[in-house]
């Protein structure tokens, strides 16, 4: 079903600012996950670790379930489709991949903000922890991927999209 | 971040940029595996003490 111009606007504004808002979100994230990395001082690192579970809490994984619904919307209310094009279908996979990746994340991170909530904790056991890095800097890295295929709009379509497009060609459908 | 407005520009074959980007997936995908196969710290049942 194709949307009203209105509504297509409506709906689209509010996905791009979950979207990005998803990749500022990830930037707050990645400093902490960095000083979390590379700190030293108890006090720093039991605060990086408990604001880390904090933004991937209320912030991140909201905006990102959000992000991917408001996608699906905006693709199957517009022309573009959802399997029609390569940049949709890709964008789709990889928005899909951060997400479940980031789902799972945050057992880890969860996890991280337990020890170091605990006060009996010892410095020497959250220098210990393993970082999180990998996944913070992929997960963005992901994202700025989908964000430059949804600028670009790369040509391509898919069998399916050409499959239809040939048959609104045939239907007469402008 | 799907945004209407565009051009539809159909193909025959598959685009270069998506044979590119399969590419780069699949190795990345290869590197995961054999990070994670040589035993690297992966998962929150792996963090005890």
């Amino acid at each position: 079903m194709i949307m009203s111009p209105g509504l297509r606007k409506l709906v689209l504004a509010v996905h791009l600012t979950l979207s990005v808002g998803w990749i500022g979100a990830i930037g707050a994230y990645l400093a902490l996950d960095f000083a979390s990395a590379t700190g030293e001082e108890g006090q720093m690192l039991r605060t990086a670790y408990l604001g880390m579970d904090l933004i991937a809490r209320y912030v991140i994984v909201p905006l990102a379930l959000a992000s991917l619904a408001t996608g699906l919307i905006v693709s199957l209310g517009t022309k573009w489709g959802l399997f029609r094009h390569y940049w949709v279908l890709i964008s789709l996979l990889l928005t899909t991949l951060a997400t479940i990746v980031l789902l799972v994340e945050t057992r880890t991170i969860a996890f991280h903000a337990g020890i170091a909530a605990d006060p009996s904790t010892s410095t020497e056991r959250l220098r210990a922890l393993p970082s999180t890095l990998p996944h913070s800097v992929g997960g963005a890295l992901v994202l700025i991927v989908v964000l430059v295929l949804n600028i670009y709009k790369p040509r391509g379509m898919t069998r399916y999209g050409q499959r239809m497009e040939r048959e609104r060609r045939t239907a007469g459908v402008p | 971040m799907t945004e209407p407005g565009g051009e539809d520009r159909s193909t025959t074959g598959m685009p270069r940029w998506v044979k590119v980007f399969l590419i780069v997936a699949i190795l990345a995908a290869v590197a995961v595996v054999v990070a994670l196969v040589a035993g690297v710290e992966h998962g929150p049942g792996l963090h005890g003490p």
